[in-house]
Formats: structure tokens, C-alpha cells, sequence
């Protein structure tokens, strides 16, 4: 896995970091800090106090990061890495570019804890790095206890991968999994219950038993704002996503505001 | 070099994949979908590489990392995993997983770790 | 051993309703036997009637007979040698007639959560849940059961819902956990009280006079909705059958959880 962490100087990149550790260290991802600011020097700083802080988590004699590991033409094994970038420019923009680029699996990008998924002195790069990257992005919003992972996924479209990031999240958090059926009228359709009744079967093969929950498209806005705020919230957002379908980018941007939570954006 | 490696995932698809890419390169594979037969197998050869998944039914991939290092200290080991946790990435680590790859992947991450530890075969053998 | 009918329909909520009951087999041993009523209305109207109306009846009485047996059969392979019973007709009459006949100690069926309480009322309103002679268990989700039990109700459910408990869990190995529920809808916020001291100390010598021992007792204070965050997480709830809308019905249709719904009459 490769995980690109894009941070700003404020207190919410400091306090995401915490989740990209525990990320890097589970998975032996790859993991690149990537700082976007028109001052390269203090962002350079930075950067490279994230990479330290980021070191200090890890215990140098059991991390898949540490220096021996590349030593001897690996004969310990493969020497994970942590990178660090700077990059000037649009933000969200150059967030895109870099994960595109180093072909990211996953996204880390802290925000303000208020409800408006913001970068102090950028407006919303969150959101707009959450809605357009081709890869999952995990915003994050105060590194606080996540006990339950909601996801709101679109049944009949669902991609492998959405379905490993969601079994690593929640492996990752020691999270239950709720799973929220989108639903247009009171009867769930023949075509979803059999991808709910595999998805159910994939889940509890592997011990994870999901709560299944039905919520009308047009009650979305209210279950989020009303359930989500003692989780982490995952939406698939694909190009076949019912959400992208249904959803103008407008309402998108709604229900993530909505919501106090962390999310997840899978795709 | 052409090399030998086995596949073992109770996932069918997984070893699919990686035959239909890897035996272009030239390489040796042995596919197993059923662990007891893949640990039966490593006890009778010494391949080059294993890619094992860590959580199956019956034996997981710690087991299988340990029945290789018995067999053989040459045998890079490559772990994947669905459900990382950090006491199994440990154990990787001190036990002498070569790499320990997090689903979901790209077929292109597996290719790449088996072209280092064919790298680093290559080395150790000169 | 209890007598258990279950009702399923080729359906989601039928596949996780047998799914868990037949764990919970494991654990409470009892017979099970399945019902299922076909739904006339969704395989047409028969034009006829004598002879004509008779094997358009019986072939969807057989084809019924066959998708129930599959979805047994998939579920839990233990049970398929049990006959289901197909029987066309009234869903509740027919369910509430087989169970006055057979004297069944438990109803289960499945009914998948939703957020919008609607159904949920629907069921508490029907006329087979107001007549119930025995509890009903309805499974919204498949729980693991190592997350124990929780019995909720108020002070006044609190005394029949722990006899209902000892008569079908009795042997069960895991001590339930007790939340009384005070209703304050001015309270949005979940307040936990401590001064219940009676409540709780009777809980207790009830629990201690069978030589059992009570899990975490709760006593608190609050609307539906704030109290929604503490029904959530036990493999089973157990309560009284609520009136349809009052405050422990909106408490209940809010949780994901597997609910027992035992009646409020005295049992022996």
C-alpha cells in the first residue's frame, strides 16, 4: 500500500498523524509526507518535523522503516520508505498530482474540527482533494477514538478494493462495521439483497459481522448528521456510485458537512 | 532468472492473477488455494518464493512463514494481508517476512516485490 | 427444551433471522420448525376456481416448499431434514393459529433495521405481535452472541422481563446486563442515575436466589434518542412488547439489535 499524508502546518495535520503511523506500521505502507505551500522553506520545516515525529512513533527494532533493513542488499528484507515532499501551488491541485504521480492507494488529510472540512488558509482542500482523487482519501478530523465505521455503500456497484480498504479500516480502528443500505422506497430491491447477502457472507467469513441498516435517499442528510458522530464515516464515491449518480457534487458537499465525523471516501 | 515460486491464497483469484503475469516473465508458479497442501509442499521443495496470505482457514500465514524459514533461510517470503494489525506486521518483521503487502493492491506491487527478492537472490548468490 | 416456530420468506431478513437462531441454538438447545406463508398476492390471481383454483394453489405451495427448503438448506443444513410448513393464507391469523395449536415457547422472524421506524411500528401494531401468547424474537442483524444480552425496560417491566429471561436463558453461560430507562424527553443527553439503589439491590438478590449473577446494571435518564447510543451493542435485547410509538418503542426501533419482546402477563 501507498499512503501519501498531505499536510499543512496547522494543528489538525499534527493531529492526523498519529493515524498515518498506525496506518505505515500495520501495513508496511509506503508513505509520503507531502507539505503544498508558496514558501518552500517553511514548509521544508515542516515536513520535516512531521517526518520526525513520524519516525519517533515507530520502534526502531520492529518497524519495516528502519535503516538496516536496506542494508546488504536486502537480506532482511524489503526497506519501506518515507519520503518526504514539498510541492507550490493550488493546494488541492498539487495533493491530486503528487498521489496521482507516486500512485497512492490512500489519501491522509487532516481538516478543521468544525463542520465545514476546511484548510485554515486554504478554504476547502479537503473536500475538493475527497471528492476528485482517483484513489480513497481518509480525512480526518481530530485524532479521537473510533468505535464504529458507517459505511454508505452503493450495493449493486461496489469495488474490491472499496470492500479491502473498508476490512482494513476497521481492522486498523478495532471498529464495528454498520453497513447503510441506500434505499429509494421501504422494500429493499431482489438485485441489492443478494449483494448484501454476499457482502454479509465476505464480512462474516472473516469474522466481521455487520449491522445493516436501511435509510431512505431521502433521509440521507439527517441519518448523517444524527449518526456519525462517534465514527468514521465511508462513502463509496466510484464513477457508478448511486451518490454520484443521484447526488448533484453540491449535495455531496452538504452531507460531508453534515457530518462531525472522520470519513472515508472509498473508491 | 527464471524462479520458482508458490502462491498460496484461499482467494482463487489472487493466484490467477498473479500466474497469468508471472509465468510471462518466465517464472515457475505453484498455485495453492488450500494451506495444508501448500505447507505439505513447502516441506518437500525449497522454492525461491512464497507470497502467502496471513489470515486462512486452518493454518495462517505466520505458520507457513515459520515451515519455509525451517525449511530454508534462502526463501523470501512475501505476506498479504486483508487485516493488518500491528501484532501480525511484527511478527512478519522478527520472523523474516521478506515483504508484507496490505490489500487492496496492484498486481504491479507483487510484481515488484518478487523482482526484489529475485534481485536480492541474485546478489546473495554472487 | 423450548419449542421454537420460525417464519421466513425467501428473503434477506429471513436468511439472517435463521442464520441466527441457529447459533442461538447452539447455545439455548430447542426444536425448530419452520413456517412460511405464500404470498398469493405476489404470484397473481388465479382466474379460475374448483379444480383450476386448487393446482394453481398447490403449485405455488410447491414452488414455496422449494425456495424455504433451499434457503434452510443454505443456512443450516442441521434443520433440512425438518419438513417447513407451507401453509397459504392470512400471515398472522395462520402464524397465531399454529401457535395456540402447537403451544410454542417462541416466535422468531427477521425484519432488516431501518432507520425509518415505520415498519418497525407496523410490527409492534399487527395483530399477531398484540396477540402473542409467547415472546417474539425479531432479528434485525446478525450479531455475534459472545456480545451478550441486555434487558431493557422500565422499573415496572423490569421484574416480568427477568422471569421471562430465567425460563429461556436459564442455562445460558453469559450474565445479562439490566438498563432501566426513566423517559425524560426534556433530556436530550443520557444522565446516569444513582439513586436507584433499590432497584438495583432487589436486581441483584433475584439474580442471587437462583445462584446466577446479573451483568452491569444502568439506570438512566432520557429521550429515546439520547438513550439510542446505549441499545446498540448485545447480541440480544430483551424487552417488553411497547405500545406502538411511546417512548420504549422509539428507543427500540433506534437499535440494530436482535430484539425479545416477552409479554407482560405472569409466567410460572
Amino acid at each position: 500500500m501507498r499512503i501519501l499524508f498531505a499536510a499543512d502546518e496547522h494543528s489538525y495535520s499534527t493531529d492526523a498523524l498519529p493515524q498515518v503511523a498506525r496506518l505505515g506500521e500495520n501495513t508496511w505502507a509506503d508513505i509520503t509526507l507531502l507539505g503544498v505551500s508558496n514558501q518552500s522553506k517553511a514548509m521544508a520545516d515542516i515536513v520535516n518535523t512531521y517526518y520526525k515525529k513520524l519516525s519517533e512513533y515507530f520502534d526502531p527494532k520492529l518497524s519495516p522503516y528502519q535503516q538496516s533493513r536496506s542494508e546488504g542488499n536486502m537480506k532482511t528484507g524489503i526497506h519501506k520508505q518515507i519520503t518526504t515532499r514539498i510541492r507550490r501551488g493550488n493546494p488541492s491541485r498539487e495533493i491530486l498530482e503528487e498521489a496521482k504521480k507516486a500512485e497512492c492507494d490512500l489519501i491522509v488529510i487532516g481538516c478543521s474540527t468544525q463542520k465545514d472540512y476546511t484548510w485554515k488558509d486554504a478554504g476547502d482542500v479537503p473536500l475538493k482533494v475527497a471528492k476528485d482523487a482517483d484513489c480513497s482519501v481518509l480525512v480526518i478530523k481530530e485524532d479521537k477514538k473510533i468505535n464504529k465505521m458507517l459505511c454508505c455503500l452503493d450495493h449493486d456497484n461496489i469495488s474490491q478494493e472499496s470492500l479491502e480498504m473498508v476490512s482494513q479500516m476497521i481492522t486498523l480502528f478495532h471498529a464495528d462495521l454498520d453497513i447503510v443500505v441506500l434505499t429509494d422506497s421501504e422494500d429493499v430491491q431482489g438485485k441489492i439483497e443478494k449483494k448484501l447477502s454476499w457482502l454479509i457472507d465476505y464480512y462474516s467469513t472473516r469474522d466481521i459481522f455487520p449491522c445493516i441498516e436501511l435509510v431512505k435517499l431521502t433521509n440521507l442528510e439527517t441519518f448523517v448528521s444524527r449518526k456519525v458522530r462517534w465514527g468514521l464515516m465511508a462513502m463509496w464515491m466510484g464513477k457508478k456510485s448511486i451518490l454520484e449518480r443521484v447526488f448533484p457534487s453540491s449535495k455531496v458537499s452538504r452531507l460531508l458537512k453534515a457530518n462531525e465525523s472522520s470519513v472515508l471516501l472509498l473508491r | 532468472m527464471p524462479i520458482q515460486i508458490l502462491v498460496l491464497d484461499d482467494e482463487k483469484i489472487v493466484g490467477e492473477r498473479l500466474k497469468a503475469s508471472l509465468e510471462k516473465e518466465g517464472h515457475t508458479l505453484e498455485i495453492f488455494i488450500n494451506p495444508v497442501a501448500a505447507l505439505n509442499r513447502i516441506k518437500e521443495k525449497v522454492f525461491d518464493v512464497v507470497v502467502t496470505d496471513i489470515r486462512m482457514d486452518d493454518v495462517d500465514g505466520i505458520q507457513v512463514l515459520e515451515e519455509v524459514r525451517k525449511k530454508s533461510q534462502k526463501t523470501k517470503v512475501i505476506m498479504i494481508t486483508g487485516y493488518a494489525t500491528l501484532e501480525v506486521a511484527r511478527e512478519s518483521l522478527t520472523k523474516g517476512a521478506f515483504d508484507f503487502i496490505a490489500k487492496p493492491f496492484k498486481l504491479k506491487e507483487i510484481r515488484g516485490a518478487i523482482q526484489k527478492a529475485e534481485d536480492a537472490l541474485q546478489a546473495e548468490e554472487n | 427444551m423450548q419449542d421454537v416456530l420460525i417464519s421466513l420468506q425467501p428473503d434477506l431478513a429471513s436468511s439472517i433471522a435463521i442464520r441466527y437462531a441457529c447459533r442461538l441454538e447452539k447455545l439455548v438447545r430447542f426444536t425448530m420448525q419452520v413456517i412460511h406463508i405464500p404470498n398469493m398476492d405476489e404470484t397473481g390471481h388465479s382466474h379460475g376456481s374448483g379444480w383450476v383454483h386448487e393446482t394453481w394453489e398447490n403449485a405455488i405451495v410447491q414452488q414455496a416448499r422449494e425456495d424455504i427448503a433451499k434457503l434452510v438448506q443454505k443456512e443450516f443444513f442441521h434443520y433440512s431434514t425438518v419438513e417447513p410448513k407451507i401453509i397459504p393464507g392470512e400471515r398472522d391469523l395462520v402464524i397465531l393459529e399454529e401457535i395456540r395449536q402447537k403451544k410454542y415457547d417462541l416466535f422468531i422472524e427477521g425484519l432488516l433495521h431501518s432507520f425509518e421506524p415505520d415498519r418497525f411500528f407496523q410490527k409492534l401494531d399487527s395483530m399477531l405481535y398484540r396477540s402473542l401468547p409467547c415472546p417474539a424474537l425479531l432479528v434485525k442483524n446478525l450479531v455475534v452472541l459472545d456480545r451478550g444480552i441486555q434487558i431493557v425496560g422500565t422499573p415496572d417491566t423490569i421484574p416480568s422481563l427477568l422471569l421471562w429471561f430465567f425460563k429461556i436463558f436459564n442455562n445460558l453461560p453469559a450474565d445479562p446486563d439490566i438498563f432501566v430507562c426513566h423517559f425524560e424527553t426534556s433530556w436530550e443527553e443520557a444522565v446516569f442515575m444513582e439513586n436507584d439503589a433499590a432497584l438495583i439491590s432487589d436486581i441483584e438478590n433475584d439474580f442471587l436466589k437462583r445462584g446466577k449473577t446479573v451483568g452491569k446494571i444502568k439506570t438512566v435518564k432520557g429521550s429515546p434518542d439520547g438513550l439510542a447510543l446505549l441499545v446498540r451493542d448485545h447480541a440480544l435485547v430483551i424487552s417488553a412488547y411497547p405500545q406502538s410509538q411511546s417512548y420504549m418503542a422509539q428507543l427500540l426501533s433506534m437499535s440494530p439489535c436482535p430484539i425479545l419482546f416477552c409479554p407482560e402477563f405472569k409466567i410460572d
